[in-house]
């Protein structure tokens, strides 16, 4: 479904993304591991095309996505959670939602109605501005934001960064429940969550893939990972 | 008694019109964060098309009020679109050279078009009456114009609180990226807006075309009355736009008529009297 093919990346000089290639398949969910700074954020962008690529390219069901606008690239179907919440401060709940809405399609998935079933805590505060919100509770914001969006395939970026167990367990099952009906990538440093939630794993060093790990070695030898992941 | 109404209507239509004005160029700057130095220009633009239409075309005032700020306005986008879109990206004062340039020409252009000359062009004929208001003789055209900066204010108002669009701007204004990655259209907004600051600013300059004389320099007036008008109400901020304009048209009403000799001076004593105590503006946000 999403295909990295040897994408590079730069802000200004430094060149942060130095050929990364990973692939998605449908239905999966894939988790992009590594430590911070190694440019999994940046990774996420430049499929976004928050960050264009300037070298390689992103292909979304075989249609190159590199160079297209972020938001021609979300109404293809990505839909993206950043890594620092960013709810629209000073929109409400509900103009949060608003703004995101894919309009226009005739099969919405994913209606207010039903984002306020799963969410009862957005339908309670709809009219606060979004920045009063907990940051669990703007993690929620962002995610449903990204939802209306109809996404078929969802980036989230560390969704469970600076949160507290209880949140970090509810979006757990959130990506669980999710995981039923899109697709996703997410990134994270902490193994655990990724071991629970994804099937299969890449992990990113300085800007590059250093690691594949498929399903089994993902779930039965997770040492080689943690190893990865703390030199 | 009279002269304080007098004086308080003065401030009022001088105010109303200011907030119309200036309400665009901080709506601009809190978007794409450009400040408009055209934004002046437009106004005279907006007076003289109106001017045009009047007398040449022989319009009716009402239809040139509608039509010519869209005119101005499609100008402004084509602008947005072929120039100022190439060089967001670059250092902010780029963008402000380019206003200035384009300032410039459309200065020389209006020179070149109408003549320096002073021009006027009268009120529509059911609103050059006068009314008496606590002995004061006023102009009936003052209370439209006061009536009209009122309504433009409403309207934009609930354009940016009450709908789709408007929210979508100021999502786009609060974070660019994040609005893009939600799937607005960034690009295409920043266009519409900046061709709606040119819209409130022709419509400034066809409001005040019948109540004050037309003439090249009368944009680089406005320009400097709308910057110190952000500057004061917060730049960015639209209910900044209306104090600050409604503090601009009292020390003009008020001022100008018991110490008028320092009509020109008093905008600056208020603007420097803001920026030592609230450097951000009245309104403004601190960051
Ligand atoms: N806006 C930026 N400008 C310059 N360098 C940046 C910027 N954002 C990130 N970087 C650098 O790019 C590298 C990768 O960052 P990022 O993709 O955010 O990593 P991660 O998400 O894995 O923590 C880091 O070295 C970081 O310092
Ligand atoms: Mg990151």
């Amino acid at each position: 479904m999403l295909r990295l093919e040897d994408v590079h990346a730069y802000y200004g000089e430094s060149h942060v993304l130095q050929g990364v290639s990973l692939e998605v398949r449908e239905g999966e969910v894939v988790c992009l591991l590594g430590r911070n700074g190694a440019g999994k954020t940046t990774t996420l962008r430049a499929i976004m095309g928050l960050t264009p690529p300037a070298r390689g390219r992103v292909v979304f069901r075989d249609r190159i996505i590199s160079g297209l606008p972020p938001n021609r690239v979300n109404a293809l179907g990505i839909g993206f959670v950043p890594e620092d919440r960013r709810v629209f401060r000073g929109l409400s709940v509900a103009e949060n939602l608003q703004v995101a809405e894919a309009r226009g399609r005739r099969q919405r998935r994913w209606p207010l109605e039903r984002i306020y079933d799963l969410f009862p805590m957005l339908a309670e505060r709809r009219d606060q501005p979004g920045d009063r919100l907990s940051g669990g509770q703007q993690q929620m914001l962002t995610i449903a934001r990204a939802l209306v969006g109809e996404p078929d395939l969802l980036l989230l970026d560390e969704p469970n960064e600076g949160l507290a167990p209880v949140v970090v367990q509810q979006i757990g099952r959130l990506v669980d429940e999710l995981a039923a009906t899109t697709t996703i990538l997410l990134t994270e440093q902490n193994i655990r969550f990724a071991l629970r939630h994804a099937k299969r794993g890449y992990v990113i060093q300085k800007g590059r893939i250093v690691h594949d790990a498929p399903t089994d070695e993902f779930r039965t030898r997770p040492e080689r990972l943690e190893r990865l992941l703390s030199v | 008694m009279s002269t304080f109404v007098a004086a308080l209507l003065n401030s009022l239509d001088i105010g109303m019109l200011l907030f119309v004005i200036a309400s665009g160029l901080t709506i601009v700057f809190g978007v794409l964060g450009v400040l408009n130095f055209a934004h002046g220009a437009l106004y005279m633009l907006g007076a003289y098309f109106a001017l045009t239409a009047v007398r040449w075309i022989e319009l009716p005032f009402w239809a040139a009020l509608v039509i010519v700020p869209f005119a101005v306005a499609i100008l402004a986008a084509a602008v947005e679109r072929l120039a100022l879109r190439r060089i967001y990206a670059r250092h902010p004062t780029q963008a402000l050279l380019l206003t200035f340039a384009f300032l410039l020409i459309l200065n020389d252009a209006v020179r070149m078009i109408w003549g320096p000359g002073y021009q006027i062009i009268d009120p529509p004929r059911a609103l050059t009456g006068t009314f008496v208001l606590a002995g004061a003789v006023y102009p009936l055209y003052s209370l439209f114009v006061i009536a009209s900066g009122a309504a433009v204010g409403l309207a934009v108002w609930l354009l940016f609180s009450r709908t789709l669009i408007g929210k979508r701007i100021r999502a786009a204004a609060l974070d660019r990226d994040m609005a893009l990655a939600v799937g607005i259209d960034v690009p295409r907004l920043y266009t519409l807006v900046f061709a709606f600051g040119a819209w409130l600013a022709a419509f400034g300059g066809a409001l005040a075309a019948p109540m004050r004389a037309l003439g090249p320099a009368m944009g680089d007036r406005i320009i400097i009355e709308s910057f110190i008008i952000v500057v004061i109400g917060g730049l960015g901020s639209f209910p900044g736009a209306l104090l600050g304009a409604l503090i601009l048209g009292a020390l003009h009403g008020f001022g100008g008529r018991w110490f008028p000799q320092f009509d020109i001076v008093w905008p600056y004593v208020g603007m420097a009297l803001v920026l030592l105590l609230r450097p951000h503006g009245l309104l403004g946000r601190s960051a």
